[in-house]
């Protein structure tokens, strides 16, 4: 199986909503600042729940959020 | 840094102190080979693992979940870290075991028993090895060295 590349656009439509901070981000999807941190540094693979509540917050889809490239 | 990261650095912390303790004391003095006679210097190597591991048992109590505390709110990324890191110290545990044994046996097989000393020995290190297998890998991961973790 060839090795996959996840990346997001977690950062960029935080900005675009009101510059949302990470906290307020954390707060509304159950996680934690650092967790945010680390997505969007690209420091964590998220879970199907976890990158769902993330789209639904930003009003997107998920493959609007998250990328996944093989 | 969340609730679950700080336990990790505290008992890394003081996982690396116990050690440092620990291998000082069985290592002075005669090496582990004279502990069995040497009651006071077997006493401080014990009382290192004992520090470790009670030291741990408060670290985990205190840096617990509390539902009406938001601030120790652990999610899917800690537990993944978690998992990871417990799967490590695991294997390094079974690694340390089966190293610690097979040395025993090449350098005492002619003689045709181990002493006592050693069993003892190991038996406490292993807990310092299954506690820093533990906290040190949660450390760097929390700290992105390594890959990534996934939920």
């Amino acid at each position: 199986m060839p090795k996959a590349e996840f990346t997001n656009q977690v950062r960029r439509f935080r900005f675009e909503h009101d510059e949302m901070t990470q906290q307020d981000l954390a707060d509304r999807c159950g996680c934690t600042r650092q967790t945010i941190v680390a997505l969007e540094k690209n420091k964590y693979v998220p879970s199907l729940a976890l990158a769902f509540h993330i789209a639904r917050v930003f009003g997107v889809g998920v493959e609007d959020v998250f990328t996944f490239d093989e | 840094m969340g609730i679950w990261q700080k336990r990790a650095v505290i008992n890394a912390i003081i996982g690396v102190m116990a050690t440092v303790g620990f291998l000082v004391a069985g290592f002075t003095g005669g090496g582990p080979g004279g502990l069995v006679e040497d009651t006071a210097r077997r006493n401080i190597a014990a009382a290192f693992v004992a520090f470790g591991i009670f030291s741990n048992i408060l670290v985990t109590y205190l840096t617990r979940h509390r539902p009406d505390k938001p601030s120790t709110l652990v999610d899917e990324r800690d537990r993944a870290i978690h998992r990871i890191s417990t799967e490590v110290s695991l294997r390094l545990t079974v690694a340390a075991v089966f190293l610690g044994c097979l040395i025993l046996y090449e350098t005492n097989a002619e003689a045709g028993s181990i002493s006592a000393n050693w069993v003892w020995f190991m038996g406490y290190g292993v807990f310092l090895v299954s506690n820093l297998g533990w906290a040190v890998p949660a450390v760097l991961m929390y700290a992105g060295v390594g890959g990534r973790a996934e939920g």
